[in-house]
């Protein structure tokens, strides 16, 4: 049984390993367009739907494009299994995103690259197929982890948590007085002017504060509230 | 030779003599001793104003030596009873010489109290006699005045004046016995004592009181044989002598020496008041140029403050600058960074493809490929080689040392003693990466260190280079271990990792900067299980001798005016104030009788003028009944023992006590003359009596008195001004000086608060962190990626040429070598860039297209090409990176002028969605749809990587919200326009960077 399949895909050389592979190993693959960018990729599309896509995350100077692809493939093409193919070895964040976004699986650019099997998996509707140095990383732990990164960072965001900010926080939780946290090394800063910051944290992180006091105690239970710090990762800084 | 040994003994002796007086014996007994035969010489010879002077100062060595009878020998003890109790006598004495019966009786009672005249039997003897004599104490067991006649012949055996009382009393016997010319006998058996008298002679040798009594003694016999007119001469001397003596010359004498302490405690009182005015003066002068001194200072400081304000302005400025070369630096080297992940999946898919025994046509292409990417790699490397250099500076390692210090916690929280040895060598190196190697040494020393360990930094400069060594009693190594962390340049699974590799580059590249640095060394001294000893040299610099001002300015007591006090007068007058008896018509009568009872005495009529006295002694009765307030005893021309006037005196009953004086003496003369002895007797006491009373001068008296006021009220007035001066200076202190010294010191403190602020304030400290860290990145990150070249450059060329030569038995290991290295290095740069350098906030797109415009003019007019910009205002914001972007529009327009082509570019921005997109768009080029797809890819050519670098800055620093950078043909298939996309900065915080 054959099936059809587009590669997106921006450096050349690539693209010709990738097209290599599906011809020596899934010869059931038939090819039926190769895209280096959205512009190219999307007129493919309205011409011939794929049973499946295999989509590059980055393209071109956007790295995370392929995010968008997929979920607008989801959403216009809802048959189309889609397999990401990425030279994104580290970035968690994408590979999450990219599964929020309807992928069936991502395959790493590292290690043995594309198998059939992988592929045929996907052909048969897996969900979250994933090659070796992906499935190396347990999904479940995976995802908290980078949920309370995401917490942590939008808490960042939100209140424009700066890294001083956050060394500060988990040093108080810590223990460290101000006199001692305006030692360390990666703190320039004087005794002074980390009250002022104390301050501000506090004005930042309770913005409808009602007349409570709020001490450092508080202040730094409310950062862990916001995974502004981790309570399971308090390290002091040397 | 005995002779010289006597006069040695001798000199010993008279030392021991000296010590032993020293300790045994008081001064102030002595004194008092000797001023105790002063007293007792000076009532003798009746020279009373000596016998005062000589009893004051007996009195305060009596009251001296008092205080410390307790300390002194028994023999002491004795000499001091003596000598007290010979005080009194000697006063007693006096006093009765004087008729002032109390005093004397005041001081007989002292003896009773003080002393029961243990002392001595001579002085039982006197105590006795005066008793005796004056009649002192209870009737019963006093002496009569035979008894005292025997005791004056007993002492008169060693004493002259002892022998003339005896005699005195003998004759006055004889005479009260009637037997007249045996008294006269006995007083003339005296007269070889007085044979040479003559009233100048008087105060010699002679006791003239003794002499009076012989004179009185004379008459009364002379009168007695019926001699009448050497009676009366005798008496007339003995009058005479009687003025002499009779004067009670203490208040004289006190008023003298009052005089002379007023005298004193009033230059003394003035010599106050001017110490006074001097020293407030002073204050006032000194106050007045502390205060001028601390407003100097004060506004010295705030120079100080504004120069430094102004000096941390010009070092953010520089630092900034410095700051965002750095963080352009660092960009490029991310930008390098992500050339080098580029090629991973390209090595991937050729060890796959030689695995797979696939395409080796493939393989070579890849192979190829990979070495244009090495060659944009070692193309950039190049450039920046040619751009970044060494901070080479002088500096003293202690300020490296310090920051190292401050680990301490850290060590010791681990239970390692981190030891720092304080070093004084200056070295020429890059601060902040001998900083990051120390840290690094330091880091792996402690991860070796087991707890309980020690780690030691310490510095020797030895002939042109210094060695700083990080020590510790950790693990150690083999010199297997050695030799590879020295010599090999990868260290795929090493505990030691990839810090000490750095160090060694960052050493290397010291030694290829300059021949200077050809002392650099980087050595390893360890042994396993013993500890090691990372070292590295350094140049050593000459140093700069830092001279430093102290500037010891004296904190400021304000000034204030010292308010003189008025000075209050003293009325020192000393005006005398007689008081004169009230004139009554009583009186007059009575001297009018007295008058007619001399006229009596004169005419012989001498019963005649005992009626006269009566009649006088009547009125002046009369008279004190009538004035008196208490009742006193009436006078009467005849009595016994009893002396009425002195009553009356003591009294201050006012009378005429001349008259009363006149009648007594008239009274004596005519008791005389009719050998009335027991009248005379009482007549001529109360005259004696009253006479030496009268001599007790009242205004002396008062002078005395008001000059112990003014003394005392001088003395109370220099104390009080004293206590004022003092209590004036301390409230000065407390509530002008104090005060003012504090505002002054909070002054200061604020000040000075604020200048260590000054460089924290203006983000100094901040930036100059992150521009290190920025630094010390870069400089890690040339090391990481020159390896990545040096070490990897080799494998896609031997690869190709083994595919050529169809060597395909040994490919698979190559590549997987190849492979392997490859990652760790790579791995190893990452972790460098882990250490977030993105600095947020809202950049008004507005102000990032008018430094586009300066930069493209700026650059433009360098180049000569008329190249213009054009950019539509669109009142936006973003958020991100200022400088990045900064960056991104000056590698945009670098980008277009590297095509030498006048023409317009054009910037627009508009909103879209959650982000803003820039559209930059430069009609003059034309791109193929091939070089468009690879318009972000690196190359040797063009440098837009470093916009997608950039752009993806944004975005991993977003969240990967999908920031984007997009190029594409412009409008009609003309020109290039490229779009990105970052976050819009939705209003929150305020723009700070317009």
């Amino acid at each position: 049984m054959s099936w059809k399949v587009i590669i997106v895909e921006d450096v050349k050389l690539e693209m010709k390993g990738t097209v290599e592979i599906f011809r020596t190993e899934i010869p059931e693959a038939e090819v039926i367009g190769t895209a280096m960018s959205e512009a190219e990729f999307w007129p493919l599309m309205e011409k011939e739907v794929p049973d499946m896509v295999l989509l590059d995350l980055g393209l071109g100077g956007s790295t995370t494009i392929g995010v968008e692809i997929c979920r607008r493939l989801r959403k216009e093409f809802s048959s189309v299994k889609v397999l990401i193919f990425t030279g994104e070895v580290l970035n968690e964040k994408l590979w999450v995103d990219v599964l929020d976004a309807g992928a069936n699986g991502i395959v790493l650019k590292t290690g043995e690259l594309l198998t059939r099997d992988e592929v045929r998996r996907v052909m048969e509707g897996k969900q979250w197929v994933f090659n070796q140095p992906i499935l190396e990383k347990i999904v479940e732990r995976f995802r908290q982890a980078v949920n309370a990164e995401t917490m942590r960072r939008k808490a960042i965001i939100e209140y424009d948590i700066d890294e001083y900010d956050e060394r500060y926080l988990r040093h108080l939780a810590l223990g460290y007085t101000k006199d001692q946290i305006s030692t360390l090394r990666t703190m320039p800063f004087s005794t002074k002017s980390l009250e002022k910051r104390q301050a501000d944290l506090i004005a930042r992180l309770f913005p409808d504060n009602d007349g409570r006091t709020v001490n450092s105690v508080r202040l730094v239970v409310r950062a862990i509230e916001l995974h502004i710090i981790d309570p399971e990762n308090l390290i002091p800084d040397d | 030779m005995p002779r010289n040994i006597c006069s040695r003994l001798r000199v010993v002796v008279v030392l021991a003599c000296l010590a032993l007086g020293a300790c045994s014996t008081h001064p102030q007994l002595e004194r008092l001793e000797d001023e105790v035969t002063e007293m007792q010489h000076s009532q003798r010879t009746a020279d009373n104003i000596a016998f005062y002077r000589a009893r004051q100062r007996a009195e305060r060595y009596l009251r001296l030596a008092g205080r410390t009878a307790r300390f002194f020998s028994e023999e002491d003890r004795l000499r001091y009873a003596h000598a007290q109790t010979q005080y009194h006598l000697t006063s007693a004495a006096y006093y009765y010489m004087l008729s002032q019966q109390n005093r004397a009786a005041q001081e007989m009672l002292q003896i009773d109290e003080d002393n029961p005249l243990t002392a001595s039997t001579r002085q039982w003897l006197e105590y006795r006699y005066l008793c005796g004599y004056y009649g002192y104490g209870p009737e019963v067991g006093r002496l009569g005045i035979r008894q005292c006649q025997g005791i004056a012949n007993q002492l008169a055996a060693s004493d002259d004046y002892w022998r003339v009382e005896a005699k005195l009393i003998e004759a006055s016997l004889l005479s009260s016995e009637g037997n007249f010319s045996a008294a006269l006998d006995t007083l003339r058996s005296m007269e070889p004592l007085y044979v040479e008298h003559k009233p100048d002679a008087l105060n010699a040798e002679l006791f003239p009181e003794s002499l009076s009594r012989l004179y009185e003694q004379m008459s009364v016999a002379y009168a007695g044989l019926g001699n009448k007119y050497l009676s009366d001469s005798y008496r007339n001397q003995y009058l005479d002598l009687l003025n002499e003596i009779r004067e009670d010359k203490e208040l004289p004498a006190r008023r003298a020496e009052l005089e002379k302490r007023v005298s004193s405690v009033r230059r003394l009182f003035f010599v106050t008041i001017a110490f006074i005015a001097l020293a407030a003066a002073l204050l006032w002068l000194l106050a007045r140029r502390w205060r001028k001194r601390g407003r100097e200072y004060l506004s010295q400081l705030n120079e100080q403050l504004d120069e430094e304000r102004r000096e941390a302005g010009e070092r953010y400025a520089l630092h900034q600058l410095q700051a965002e070369k750095n963080k352009r630096d660092n960009i490029m080297r991310k930008a390098s960074l992500s050339i080098v992940t580029g090629v991973i999946p390209l090595i991937d898919r050729m060890r796959r493809e030689i695995h797979h025994k696939g395409d080796y046509e493939y393989v070579s292409e890849l192979a190829q490929e990979i070495d244009y990417r090495n060659e944009v790699l070692a193309k950039w490397i190049q450039t920046r080689q040619g751009m970044v250099n060494l901070h080479i500076e002088n500096f003293a390692l202690r300020d490296i040392f310090d920051i190292v210090a401050k680990n301490k916690p850290s060590f010791s929280a681990k239970g390692i003693h981190l030891d720092v040895l304080p070093t004084d060598a200056t070295v020429k190196a890059d601060k902040a990466l001998t900083l990051f190697m120390l840290n690094t040494l330091m880091d792996n020393a402690q991860k070796f260190t087991p707890k309980d360990g020690t780690v030691r930094i310490s510095a020797e400069t030895e002939g042109d280079y210094v060695e700083i060594g990080v020590e510790d009693t950790g693990v150690g190594l083999t010199p297997e271990e050695k030799r590879r962390i020295l010599d090999e340049k990868v260290l795929t699974s090493d505990n030691h990792g990839f810090g000490i590799l750095n160090c060694k580059g960052i050493i290397d590249k010291y030694r290829k900067t300059d021949d200077f640095f050809r002392v650099c060394r980087f050595g390893i001294e360890s042994e396993k299980g013993k500890g090691s000893r990372f070292w590295f040299r350094l140049p050593k610099a000459l140093r700069k001798a830092a001279t430093l001002i102290a500037l010891c300015l004296l904190l400021i007591a304000p000034s204030a005016c010292t308010p003189y006090d008025s000075l209050f007068s003293q009325d020192v007058s000393l005006e005398s104030n007689t008081e004169t008896a009230p004139y009554d018509s009583l009186l007059t009568q009575a001297a009018d009788f007295a008058d007619s009872v001399y006229y009596a005495n004169t005419e012989a009529r001498y019963e005649d003028a005992f009626t006269y006295a009566d009649s006088a002694f009547a009125c002046l009765n009369h008279h004190c009944r009538l004035n008196s307030n208490t009742p006193l005893d009436t006078l009467a021309s005849t009595g016994r023992g009893h002396v009425v006037e002195r009553d009356w005196w003591m009294a201050d009953f006012a009378t005429d006590y001349f008259t009363i004086l006149d009648l007594r003496n008239e009274l004596a003369v005519a008791s005389l003359a009719l050998n009335r002895w027991a009248d005379y007797r009482y007549n001529n006491r109360a005259y004696t009596t009253l006479y030496k009373l009268q001599s007790i001068d009242l205004n002396i008296a008062k002078d005395c008195r008001r000059m112990q006021r003014t003394y005392a009220d001088m003395v109370g007035l220099i104390v009080v001004l004293l206590v004022v001066a003092l209590l004036f200076a301390l409230c000065y202190y407390l509530l002008l000086v104090r005060p003012r010294n504090r505002l002054h010191r909070l002054q200061e403190q604020h000040i000075k608060e604020q200048s260590s602020m000054v460089e924290e304030d203006s983000g100094l400290s901040r930036l100059q962190f992150e521009e290190n860290r920025l630094y010390v990145q870069n400089q890690v990150l040339d090391n990481c990626l020159s390896s990545i070249k040096h070490e990897t450059l080799f494998y896609p060329g031997r690869i190709r040429h083994m595919v050529e030569n169809k060597a395909f038995d040994d490919l698979p290991e190559l590549v997987d070598y190849y492979s392997e290295v490859y990652m760790t290095l790579t791995a190893c740069a990452a972790r460098q860039l882990e250490a977030s350098t993105f600095r947020r906030s809202a950049v008004s797109l507005d102000s990032l297209f008018s430094y586009a415009n300066s930069y493209l003019r700026k650059k433009s007019q360098a180049k000569g090409v008329a190249l213009m910009l054009s950019a539509e205002p669109s009142g936006l914001a973003a958020e991100g990176d200022n400088v990045l972007l900064q960056y991104m529009m000056e590698v945009l327009m670098d980008d277009a002028l590297t095509l030498e082509k006048e023409g317009v570019l054009s910037l627009s921005a508009q909103r879209e969605g959650d982000f803003v997109q820039v559209v930059f768009t430069d009609e003059r080029i034309r791109l193929s749809e091939g070089e468009l797809q690879q318009f972000f890819e690196p190359s040797t050519e063009h440098a837009h990587v470093l916009m997608r670098q950039i752009i993806r800055e944004h975005d991993e620093y977003f969240n990967h919200p999908g920031c984007r950078i997009l190029a594409s043909p412009g409008k009609e298939g003309e020109g290039l326009c490229i779009r990105f996309t970052i976050p819009i900065h939705r209003g929150k915080h305020d723009s700070n960077n317009d």
